[in-house]
């Protein structure tokens, strides 16, 4: 072990948290090296320096009847729904929402896409009505053979009349 | 603050009692969520404490944290890794309250070069012999956590102070094992350079 990668190794031998074979290593490097054993020993007695000046503070008195008073309200009384709360009913709760939020998303559209065809539908009759005349072209047509004002008859009067039974039943035939 | 030094590592609860009091309290024992916090309030309150540099918020803080770990238990589904969990929600609970303090509480001095947060410290450079003449010398230490940059703060802390192994400072911050071993590491030979004048008095 060179000196470089035992000095990665410095702090976690000191903390222990090297596998047995690895802090074997470390230590016969530092039985041989000055500088690394120099090293280590700055670290540790640094260590144990912040270690000796760090005074805890203590929990004051009756800060857990603080936590109590909290803790002690909402459990008490559970909600009817509050099993709908731990663990896996609610992923399976969110999952229902989304997929109901995306389905009515969908509806929506679908909705709107109609009522926009049949708003579009009702300007264009609108417009239809208010832009052609009120009489259908058609009757303009055949008011011209019947009414004699252009002076030719209807060429297709006596077709008409005809044409009116069923070709296809034998009793006409 | 008292003279009691961290030696947190020593006041452990054995595991198979912290479980069944860990159960009993998933199924709404309030007394033995009591035996939870008395075990455990003092190792919140401190870890809190040198994350924020402030009494106040530190109780502030560890209350919060300890209603939300009664709220939440039926969720944490390996009781082994109560510790860990508990730490991690202390953590969120100090980082949420960085979130919440508007920019102008934080001065342009109290942020690293990566734009971190970076508790505003008194300098620490006095004289050694003063210091340790006036028994100033906790104080001292105080500033030098303060002082290090919140990303190297938290694990020192965490392994330094509280002793927690390096695997479980790994679930409490989210990163990676060998990057928190980096970090630990980086954070001792910061401490030691900022504390090295002292050593030699």
């Amino acid at each position: 072990m060179d000196c470089a990668r035992c000095a990665e190794d410095l702090t976690a031998y000191l903390d222990g948290e090297l596998s047995a074979a690895r802090a074997e290593q470390v230590q016969s490097h530092l039985a041989a090296c000055a500088s690394c054993a120099d090293e280590v020993r700055s670290l540790r007695e640094a260590a144990a320096f912040v270690a000796s000046h760090t005074p805890d503070l203590e929990v004051r008195p009756g800060a857990w009847n603080l936590v109590r008073a909290r803790i002690a309200a909402p459990s008490s009384s559970p909600s009817f729904f509050s099993f709908l709360a731990p663990g896996r009913w609610r992923w399976a709760m969110a999952t229902l929402a989304i997929a109901a939020a995306i389905a009515l998303g969908f509806m929506q559209y679908h909705q709107l896409q109609r009522r926009n065809l049949d708003d579009y539908i009702s300007q264009y009759m609108r417009y239809r009505q208010a832009h052609e005349p009120a009489q259908p072209v058609f009757s303009d047509f055949r008011a011209r053979f019947t009414n004699g004002s252009s002076g030719a008859a209807n060429p297709f009067a006596k077709l008409k009349a005809t044409a009116m039974g069923n070709p296809f039943r034998m009793e006409d035939q | 603050m008292t003279n009691k030094h961290s030696s947190s590592a020593g006041d452990r609860m054995d595991p198979a009692t912290l479980a069944k009091l860990i159960q009993g309290a998933k199924g709404g024992n309030v007394d033995a969520f009591q035996e939870i916090y008395e075990a455990f309030a003092r190792r919140i309150l401190n870890f809190v404490f040198r994350m924020v540099n402030s009494q106040e918020e530190a109780e502030d803080l560890t209350q919060e944290t300890f209603v939300a770990v009664y709220q939440k238990l039926g969720s944490l589904k390996d009781n082994g890794k109560f510790e860990p969990w508990l730490f991690r929600i202390a953590r969120n609970f100090v980082y949420q309250r960085y979130r919440e303090r508007t920019p102008s509480m934080v001065s342009v001095d109290a942020l690293d070069e990566d734009g971190r947060m970076v508790t505003q410290v008194a300098d620490v450079r006095k004289n050694p012999d003063e210091a340790f003449q006036s028994g100033e010398l906790d104080d001292v230490v105080s500033e030098v956590i303060a002082g290090l940059p919140e990303k190297y703060r938290e694990v020192f802390v965490l392994s330094a102070l509280q002793g927690l192994s390096y695997q479980q400072i790994a679930d409490i911050v989210g990163h990676s094992l060998p990057s928190v071993k980096t970090d630990i590491h980086r954070a001792r030979l910061e401490v030691r350079e900022r504390v090295k004048n002292y050593l030699k008095v």
